[in-house]
């Protein structure tokens, strides 16, 4: 499927967002010469991209690639391999990589053009306007209910009657509402992997962040439980800026505008879903879509 | 063999052998304390023994104790004529004889071959006395206000003692009660009194209202009293003319009777309804006549409220050092060696414990606590002296270590994504910790505190320094403000054991409650644990994670 020689241009059609000349505007978040060190070894090496607002990026690549950490970023969607950093780039992006004790960070990521490394940041406020949901369901030891409002009960929020509609409105966005609008008070360990990671999404979202990263959401889920998900990203879009790291191309080329293929750290290859697997411009991206490694 | 060996069935059996050998050994101990312990309270036959001895006959009435095998030769060698017996060994009976007034022993070795003839006559009564023990003898005459019944004695008795009984009951109600206020609020008024005179802030319109305050506390207390004697004097009315072994008529006094029984004469039912009657005796009564007699509901509530009031302490303490040590500092050597340093705390012997609270808690924190927020009391102490609070928090250091260590187990098995989850959806760490992780380790946090109980519940090395006593004439919580008295000593079962079992002047009398007394104890620390299990399977199935 891919023969197009990689010397395409990515300005073909007027609906594609030009990615390397963003207007400040339409950018949700802009990463500038982002290195990042897990003790000697570096994770994540000299990465450039600006992530679209109200768009799907996916991070695509091997595990280990830096995907997730630069995520814990944008949906965009970053693929590559294991390993390559997709999942390390994104758990830069709302600063969750700071848990570890021996990582450090060089460059800067900006969102809304201020850099959120800068040290007057308040992380915990970060990380409500950059909500993330992991690759494994993690759902709080309470109930559905209380897993939803959680966000909003660190806020302060106490009033009874908005609580009850952030949750009905969030679980309805997450598209489980019919599911569990019976069962609210039950807990949420009771729901299945699906059901547990469609929760996952609807508490974060019921702080209504600006940006959603999503840390290869599907990847502990059986194929019908992907699906519901997948059509829940696309919803998702109109409403947050969403980034999401993956290891399945197809699901990339599914449900991303824009998608990024890292290796080894570094980003290898940056521009919009059809044009990334269609026509290549790197012979890395090509061989790792058409499955010669990775 | 040797494929025996190879499938491995040696090892099962040997695993299996040591699982079974230690719940012999627990269940044996357990049965061992439960049956001695328990039997004690059943109401056993009152036997009549004739016996002669060097040609002299005697009646002697008691219940039998015990039976042993003894050589002959230890029987001779102390002088006895056993006259043509020649075999090797001679069985003698102890005989618990009672009326340890009219006796010079009330527990008596008797050579079965000196008893002529054994009975066990119907009409055979006992006395449990307040005083002295039990009597055995039979019933001759009750006089009720002086005056003499023959007929229908037993019916009468009844009636009487129950009479006396219920006078004395209210008697000591009332001391223990309206008097008890009036003396505690009397020493309150002193204490404040001589705190304005310390002050230098005594008026003379204090002092007079000082006076005026006792005047009226003595006028009411005189009231009290008399009513007090007059109850007394009630009480004193009647008496029961009982004949003993010696066939001499003796004049009982029924205020000191609690109840009399013709064991002899029950059935089975009715000796088990008895049974219980002293059990439950047992369990809710003051101990009495040095503590071989009575109950030792004092002892029971002194465990349990030292035990809790030691939990409250240590819970909070254990778990906020716990947390500190696992979420807040660095993962350095430092930290790893305040770790093996508070691990190493739990080898430490508990008499050290004991050691440190007399001198730290005790006399230093006391001391100054008396220096400054009672100077009125001097030189008399109130915090300066063993007591509850200091016992209980001497055992907090105790177990601190215990609860620490499995705390800190509980915190590092919370998976990490549910930390990472908290603290994505905009949770400070102490947010997530507080909300989240906390409640998640609750069910390690009482397994913390079940050990620490278990522990607490049995030390008695270290609370002999810091707040036990053989008998506590008050509890640590009662009706006077501020109703819970952390200052007072209390009485303990660990300690009960000890005094009851080694310190006793009637040795004989009290080995039955030192089992019944031990078995309570493990009872208690039962109760306490099984209690805290449920608590902590009913957070382990709120808090349950599925296994990822």
């Amino acid at each position: 499927m891919i023969t197009v020689a990689p010397e395409v241009s990515n300005s073909t059609s007027g609906l594609k967002l030009d990615l390397e000349n963003l207007m400040p505007e339409q950018t949700a978040l802009e990463i500038k010469n982002l290195d990042l060190f897990y003790g000697d070894k570096q994770a994540l090496s000299n990465v450039n991209m600006k992530i679209p607002k109200g768009q799907v990026t996916a991070f695509i690549g091997p595990s280990g690639c830096g995907k997730s950490t630069l995520l814990r970023c944008m949906v965009t969607a970053f693929i590559g391999p294991s390993g390559c950093g997709k999942s390390t780039l994104l758990r830069c992006i709302n600063r969750m990589n700071d848990l570890v004790d021996i990582c450090r960070i060089e460059g800067e990521i900006q969102l809304h053009g201020e850099n959120i490394y800068d040290k007057q940041v308040d992380v915990a406020a970060l990380r409500r306007k950059v909500g993330m949901v992991f690759q494994r369901p993690n759902p709080f030891p309470k109930s559905i209910y209380e897993n939803v409002v959680y966000g909003l009960r660190l806020q302060g929020v106490k009033e009874k009657r908005h609580l009850d509609e952030v949750v009905e409105k969030s679980l309805r966005s997450a598209a489980i509402w019919d599911e569990v609008k019976d069962r609210l008070h039950d807990s949420a360990f009771g729901l299945s992997g699906g059901q547990q990671q469609r929760l996952v999404i609807a508490r974060s979202i019921a702080i209504e962040p600006e940006v959603l990263l999503l840390d290869e959401p599907t990847s502990a889920l059986d194929p019908i439980s992907t699906l519901v998900i997948e059509e829940l990203i696309g919803d998702l879009k109109d409403k947050f800026t969403v980034v999401i790291v993956t290891h399945n191309m197809q699901q990339a080329a599914r449900v991303s505008d824009q998608t990024a293929f890292m290796y080894m750290g570094e980003l290898i290859e940056y521009s919009d879903t059809n044009t990334l697997f269609t026509t290549p411009a790197k012979k890395k991206t090509e061989d790792y879509i058409t499955g010669r490694y990775g | 063999m040797n494929s025996w060996f190879k499938s491995g069935s040696p090892w099962i059996w040997l695993t299996g052998g040591a699982v079974s050998i230690s719940l012999i050994s627990v269940i044996g101990l357990l049965a061992l304390i439960a049956w001695r312990g328990l039997s004690f309270f059943w109401p056993s036959e009152v036997v009549q023994l004739e016996i002669e001895k060097a040609g002299v006959k005697s009646a002697v009435i008691g219940e039998i104790y015990d039976r042993e095998q003894v050589p002959t030769s230890r029987i001779l060698a102390t002088g006895v004529d056993l006259g043509d017996y020649n075999e090797e060994f001679i069985e003698r009976l102890l005989l618990k004889t009672g009326n340890r007034e009219y006796v010079d022993l009330d527990f008596r070795w008797i050579l079965t071959t000196d008893i002529k003839s054994q009975s066990a006559p119907k009409d055979m009564a006992v006395f449990e006395r307040s005083k002295n023990g039990n009597f055995y003898g039979y019933v001759e005459k009750v006089i009720e206000n002086g005056q003499e019944h023959t007929s229908d004695k037993v019916q009468k008795l009844e009636a009487l003692v129950e009479r006396a009984v219920s006078l004395n009951d209210e008697a000591l109600d009332l001391q223990n009660g309206p008097i008890g206020h009036i003396n505690y609020a009397l020493e309150r008024a002193r204490l404040k009194q001589r705190a304005y005179e310390l002050d230098g802030e005594l008026t003379q319109e204090r002092i007079q209202e000082y006076e005026q305050f006792k005047v009226e506390q003595k006028a009411k207390y005189d009231v009290l009293e008399a009513e007090l004697f007059k109850l007394r004097g009630e009480a004193k009315r009647d008496q029961v003319i009982v004949k003993d072994m010696r066939g001499e008529m003796v004049t009982i006094p029924l205020y000191q009777v609690l109840d009399f029984t013709f064991p002899n004469n029950m059935s089975f039912l009715a000796k088990l309804g008895q049974y219980f009657v002293q059990l439950g005796k047992f369990v809710s009564d003051d101990p009495r006549e040095a503590n071989t007699e009575g109950g030792v509901f004092p002892a029971i509530f002194g465990t349990v409220f030292m035990v809790m009031l030691m939990a409250v302490i240590v819970t909070p303490f254990g778990v906020v050092a716990a947390i500190y040590l696992h979420e807040y500092a660095a993962k350095n050597a430092a930290t790893k060696m305040i770790r093996i340093a508070v691990i190493n705390l739990a080898g430490v012997p508990s008499i050290v414990y004991g050691v440190f609270g007399l001198g730290f808690f005790v006399y230093m924190l006391g001391g100054s606590l008396d220096q400054l927020f009672y100077p009125e009391a001097l030189p008399g102490p109130t915090f300066g002296t063993p007591g509850v609070m200091w016992s209980a928090l001497t055992l907090a250091i105790l177990t601190l270590p215990v609860v620490i260590v499995s705390t800190e187990e509980g915190l590092s098995r919370i998976p990490s994504s549910i930390r990472q989850g908290s603290l994505a959806l905009g949770a400070t760490k102490f947010e997530t910790l507080w909300r989240i992780i906390v409640p998640m380790a609750s069910p390690a946090i009482m397994t913390g505190l079940i050990l620490a109980v278990a522990r607490a519940a049995g030390e008695v090395a270290p609370l002999m320094l810091v707040g036990v006593v053989k008998m506590a004439p008050t509890l640590p919580l009662d009706g006077n403000f501020p109703f819970m008295h952390l200052d007072r000593k209390f009485m303990h079962l660990g300690f009960h054991i000890y005094d009851v079992g080694f310190q006793s002047p009637n040795v004989e009398a009290a080995r039955p409650l030192v089992y019944a007394t031990a078995f309570l104890l493990v009872s208690v620390i039962i109760a306490l644990n099984i209690t805290a299990i449920g608590v902590r399977n009913h957070l382990r199935e709120k808090f349950k994670v599925l296994e990822h």
